[in-house]
């Protein structure tokens, strides 16, 4: 599917959201799940610890393209319409299939290309340089994943550890030169590996500099999973510095309770940071989707959206931060000096 | 939650601790205004990270744990046990006064600050022992070590905060040190519900033995072992 062009820019559709099914005009996007799995499996990564034989369930395995198609039409019910899949290929992804979850159900979806943490890299990650990378993820975003003809609209790149180093620094910095040829905002995954390593709990902003000495303005950059261990004042500094800040592990208690997550970002609305907030809720397991009898991707609408009401925040901020802020975000942009 | 603890099937049963023959003691461990006030302390750190919210269960144990912590204190006082404190306490001037972890995670007290101070009902009276420390155990040093066996101390009561933390290492540490433990489950707070009730079911085993308040009271009075 071709999609509109301007300018002399390598990039896919400016000023356009990319998504599966073609580009489509930033205004008719709607409210949006910033963060989400439809179709992926972590068994196909290398174990980074100690993994139970058999206890695959607790896995981030998703591969039932009917439970997609049906928690999305439950979505699209409840008034969201669109969902950013971040599954990346060496895990999973499927943008045909995707393709197909989004015309059955209606939900606009916009596919990811780049890395998600190094045990779940490409195998060949070690032996390609930056730029060779950095030309795969251009293809997919410009001319379509394979022969699929779907095109990514959302670059992603994701750090495990409380330093950016070694092939997932590379694979930054491949995403960073992605994001320069395409003007595909960047995404990304910053748990820093376990609790505490980092003070807040966050490598963002360490991975903010690696983007940023790459050129990448830090205002195209969704700083993702700041709510596993969430400082205020450090997401202060992020949105000072311009990015997104991402709350998409919602309704995960064992990270922290979603009335934290509200409070939070009331106070950061408080602050003058609304323009920065993104939501989401990283479905990823069976036991999460209401088909397997967890809560499901409805819950951010169901409970969460309640939650910041009760925190205080307006219809109209909660539209901002769920349609507003995702239109910005998923809109292609030829980047600053571009 | 419910946690199999399999190795438990393996050991001898903890023996009867005979408190009311002599050589208990009772140890609070860290309970004073940086752990147990909510405007200081973990409280205050919470809340300049804008998730105070998130030690609400904390808090929640304390509205239990403190009457409890009371009762306990007053009932061995009556029995006649010695009844020793750890503080979490530091001297940031000394350039070991301050436990290296402790460093980094902030989880002390200056010297003479607000926050190194007992709440009044649960302060130490004249001639009870007040150790402070950076250290998550208590037995980091040897000084309660020390302290105890000036006091005769071979049965050793134990609660306070965390129990997730100090209180469990500190119960485990003095186990290993030939001790008879009891940790007071009611006396002690976690850092959630969840984590409280993992700790009080895995620690049982060897020397170490779970009891409520209650029925510490009365193996103190010698109505039961």
């Amino acid at each position: 599917m071709s999609g509109p062009r301007s300018g002399s820019h390598a990039g896919g559709a400016i000023g356009y959201i990319q998504t599966v099914t073609g580009p489509i005009a930033p205004e008719t996007l709607g409210m949006t799940y910033m963060h989400e799995h439809l179709l992926c499996d972590q068994r196909r990564c290398r174990a980074d610890g100690l993994r139970r034989p058999g206890g695959e369930d607790t896995l981030m395995v998703l591969d039932d393209l009917d439970v997609a198609v049906r928690e999305m039409r439950e979505i699209k019910q409840l008034g969201a319409e669109a969902l950013v899949e971040v599954t990346m290929q060496a895990w999973g992804r499927d943008v045909a299939r995707l393709r197909h979850i989004s015309e059955r159900s209606g939900v606009k979806i916009v596919a990811t290309s780049g890395f998600y943490v190094e045990h779940c890299h490409p195998a060949d990650v070690s032996e390609r340089t930056v730029d060779e990378l950095s030309d795969d993820l251009v293809r997919e975003i410009v001319d379509g994943v394979e022969t699929t003809g779907v095109r990514t609209g959302l670059l992603k790149s994701a750090i495990s550890r409380p330093v950016v180093e070694g092939p997932e620094e590379k694979c930054a910095r491949a995403v960073a030169r992605a994001h320069l040829a395409t003007g595909a905002t960047i995404t990304t995954h910053t748990s820093g590996s376990s609790r505490f390593e980092i003070r807040g709990g966050n490598i963002g902003m360490l991975l903010l500099d690696v983007l940023e000495s790459e050129g990448v303005d830090p205002s195209r950059v969704i700083i993702g999973h700041v709510d596993e261990n969430a400082d205020i004042r450090n997401l202060e500094r992020l949105c000072r510095r311009g990015a997104y800040v991402q709350f998409d592990v919602i309704g995960k208690h064992h990270w922290m309770l979603d009335q934290t997550r509200a409070d939070l970002i009331a106070e950061l609305v408080r602050k003058g940071y609304v323009a920065h907030l993104l939501l989401s809720t990283d479905r990823a397991r069976k036991s999460e989707l209401k088909s397997y009898g967890g809560p499901g991707y409805a819950y951010l609408v169901t409970h969460f959206v309640p939650m910041l009401h009760e925190a205080g925040l307006s219809e109209e901020i909660i539209r901002e931060v769920t349609v507003t802020n995702p239109r910005r975000a998923l809109t292609l942009r030829a980047p600053a000096g571009g | 939650m419910r946690v199999r603890v399999p190795f438990k099937n393996l050991t001898g049963p903890v023996p009867p601790a005979r408190l009311s023959d002599g050589g208990a003691g009772l140890l609070i461990v860290d309970s004073h205004r940086f752990t147990l006030s909510p405007d200081t302390g973990y409280g205050r750190m919470a809340r300049e990270r804008g998730i105070f919210r998130e030690l609400s269960e904390y808090y929640e144990q304390l509205d239990h744990v403190l009457p409890n912590l009371r009762r306990l204190l007053a009932g061995c006082r009556q029995g006649g046990l010695p009844v020793l404190f750890t503080r979490l306490v530091g001297n940031p001037e000394n350039p070991r006064g301050v436990a290296a972890q402790a460093k980094v995670t902030g989880f002390w007290a200056p010297e003479l600050s607000p926050d190194s101070n007992f709440l009044p009902d649960l302060a130490p009276q004249r001639g009870e022992t007040v150790l402070d420390k950076t250290a998550v155990s208590a037995f980091a040093g040897r000084d309660l070590h020390d302290r105890l066996s000036d006091l005769g101390v071979r049965h050793l009561l134990v609660a306070g905060v965390l129990a997730n933390g100090a209180v469990e290492l500190t119960a485990r540490a003095a186990a290993d040190l030939g001790y008879n433990v009891v940790v007071v489950a009611d006396a002690c707070a976690a850092e959630t519900w969840a984590l409280h009730s993992f700790v009080m079911t895995t620690v049982v085993g060897g020397l170490i033995r779970v009891r409520t308040v209650e029925a510490v009271l009365e193996m103190v009075n010698g109505r039961r072992s």
